[in-house]
């Protein structure tokens, strides 16, 4: 019994924690090729809960086939967002924070104006529940699981195997050398962002299936992407990773046991992380 | 005395005199509502503004409106103390507050900073929801009293029941404390901020302590937002966890890039015009945060500078073609 207590928090959190890392990748990768901290970020997970549930849940199309569709209009809204609105201001700090909060707003109210304001729910992909040592785990959870740890390996091989991924790589260590080894840095650069908000709308489609969605949605999950990054250290992988699962992990815990002064915890972990370890766990010098 | 000086001094008398009329001239109560809710946010957008002149963008403002409201609020309503007494802890409390965390984040700049004073905001509102008493827990406090009457001798008391009476002391707070930080800019304190916010590195290698400029700011700036919070909690006879959010702090800083940031007048132009934008908007509420979005948008993205560079773009045209015309003639 007492075991049960123990463990269910910890199949919890390794679920949330594996899809938290896909918004973080997706964020600690715009930061890394555009250096915009995205902070519309949120809203874009958002926009891909409210795609799988349109596309899945009333349309009926086949859900894997449904999160591909999702990611492809998350990533086109993101390359309308940064041709029109973060083009013109690239490269400065305060007006990209600025363009983002805008964005934050405008995608909000948008969304709370045509899906409404009532959280909604989409009828459960998969039905049923597995007994794993006494604990009780939901099909949903287990299959989100599942995909988000495939999709972290799609991520983890593309950045470190393919061409383009070096590109990134490249772009992210210095802007200028990568452009004078012949990087399209604008072409890159589009891309990583669009592959970016395409991970944030992955992971709403992944978390779709099993919370309430809402068009309020983006900023807790755009503050515990952002503790993420700051824990594993901006611009890392590995360190989106850790950061992930710990948060994911620690949370699950926290709600367990504390209850609500457990959402406290992103936001210690910012302060702490970069008043202590400003570089995060793994992360380069600032 | 310089005669700039005199020249300040005496449009401050003319300002003060204009805005004592506005309750005589404005009879409708709804209309000195929203005047007095805009002169509180236009003393948050003017604190939030003299600590963005030293280069550090904090999101973290509404909190200490927020620590200023409760606390009084708290004290007033809960323990029973007079309103002076609260006003002043709110103060002390919020200037304490802001001492040991701008101690601890100042040295962090840029894209860190704003992430670091967005998480201690969020804090302090999950603080206040999270304490049942004295701070109410997630109901927040309702039902506070008004601000205890002032005492005359020999007159009776003036006291701060009605709206137009509520007026005058949040009138004189937001005056004072606006006339404070615009001294404090054109002084030499100004002039080392602009150094700081530009060059850094330049200023503390001609022996300039940003460390202490910043900190300085950042207490006083946030002292005056408690003030604000304070002054809320008279207008609106409650303090709510929902009433100062990061949407808030979002909002104070709308103000600031959209009104410019070159001088004073900036944030309360903002603070004015956004508050009228609002208000004409209420019929279709719902797309209040899409125009102001696309506002935020286009003022980093089409007029830099915010209204206060057109309005320099335009005098420097009327003024060329004026230059141009005598020249033809």
């Amino acid at each position: 019994m007492t075991g049960e207590i123990l463990l269910q928090p910890l199949l919890y959190g390794l679920q949330s924690g594996v899809t938290y890392i896909i918004i973080a990748l997706g964020l600690t990768l715009i930061f890394s090729i555009m250096n915009i901290l995205n902070l519309a970020h949120g809203e874009f997970y958002m926009l891909g809960a409210f795609s799988i549930l349109y596309l899945s849940g009333l349309l009926h199309i086949n859900y894997i086939l449904a999160l591909f569709v999702s990611m492809v209009i998350v990533a086109l809204i993101g390359i309308f967002c940064e041709r029109v609105f973060f083009r013109p201001v690239i490269g400065e700090m305060a007006p990209t924070i600025i363009v983002g909060i805008g964005l934050m707003w405008v995608i909000r109210a948008a969304a709370q104006l045509i899906f409404g304001r009532q959280p909604r729910g989409m009828a459960e992909i998969w039905q049923g529940s597995l007994t794993f040592l006494d604990v009780n785990i939901s099909e949903s959870r287990i299959m989100a699981g599942i995909i988000s740890v495939l999709l972290v390996g799609v991520m983890y091989f593309f950045v470190y195997r393919t061409k383009l991924g070096r590109a990134i790589q490249a772009i992210a260590q210095d802007r200028e050398t990568a452009a004078l080894q012949g990087i399209d840095i604008d072409r890159v650069g589009i891309l990583g962002f669009a592959l970016g908000c395409a991970l944030a709308g992955a992971a709403g489609g992944i978390m779709a299936p099993i919370f309430f969605i809402d068009a309020t949605m983006g900023i807790d999950v755009l503050v515990k992407s952002i503790a993420i990054i700051i824990l594993g250290g901006v611009g890392s992988i590995p360190g989106a990773a850790i950061g992930g699962l710990v948060l994911g992990i620690v949370e699950s815990y926290g709600h367990t046991f504390i209850g609500y002064p457990a959402s406290l915890l992103p936001f210690l972990i910012i302060i702490l992380v970069l008043i202590c370890k400003p570089t995060g766990l793994m992360g380069r010098k600032l | 005395m310089k005669r700039s000086s005199y020249f300040a001094v005496a449009s401050y008398i003319v300002l003060l005199v204009i805005l004592g009329l506005i309750p005589i001239l404005v009879d409708n109560q709804y209309y000195l509502g929203i005047i007095t809710s805009i002169l509180i946010d236009i003393l948050l957008a003017v604190s939030l503004w003299f600590i963005i002149t030293t280069g550090q963008v904090t999101l973290g403002h509404a909190a200490f409106a927020s620590i200023g409201a409760y606390i009084s609020a708290a004290l007033v309503s809960v323990y029973g103390q007079s309103s002076l007494i609260g006003l002043l802890a709110a103060i002390a409390i919020a200037a304490i507050v802001a001492t040991i965390i701008g101690y601890i984040t100042l040295r962090i700049t840029g894209i860190y900073f704003l992430v670091v004073t967005l998480a201690f905001g969020e804090i302090v509102r999950i603080f206040f929801g999270m304490v049942e008493h004295p701070f109410g827990g997630l109901n927040g406090l309702m039902n506070l009293p008004a601000p205890d009457p002032i005492p005359l001798p020999g007159l009776g008391a003036i006291d701060f029941v009605s709206k137009r009476s509520l007026y005058y002391p949040i009138m004189i707070f937001t005056f004072l404390s606006a006339v404070i930080i615009h001294r404090l800019y054109r002084s030499q304190i100004g002039t080392v901020h602009r150094g700081i916010s530009q060059a850094d590195n330049l200023a503390e290698h001609v022996g300039i302590n940003i460390m202490a400029y910043k900190l300085k700011a950042f207490v006083l700036g946030s002292m005056f937002s408690g003030l604000a919070g304070v002054l809320y909690t008279y207008v609106n006879k409650s303090i709510l966890v929902s009433s100062f959010t990061l949407e808030q702090s979002t909002i104070y800083l709308l103000y600031v890039v959209v009104g410019g940031e070159a001088n004073i007048a900036g944030p309360i132009i903002g603070a004015i015009i956004l508050n009228i934008v609002s208000v004409i908007l209420r019929p279709i509420q719902a797309f209040e945060p899409i125009i102001y979005g696309l506002l935020l948008i286009a003022a980093v993205v089409f007029f830099r500078g915010g209204i206060l560079s057109l309005v320099q773009n335009a005098r420097y045209h009327v003024l060329s073609l004026i230059r141009d015309s005598h020249l033809t003639k």
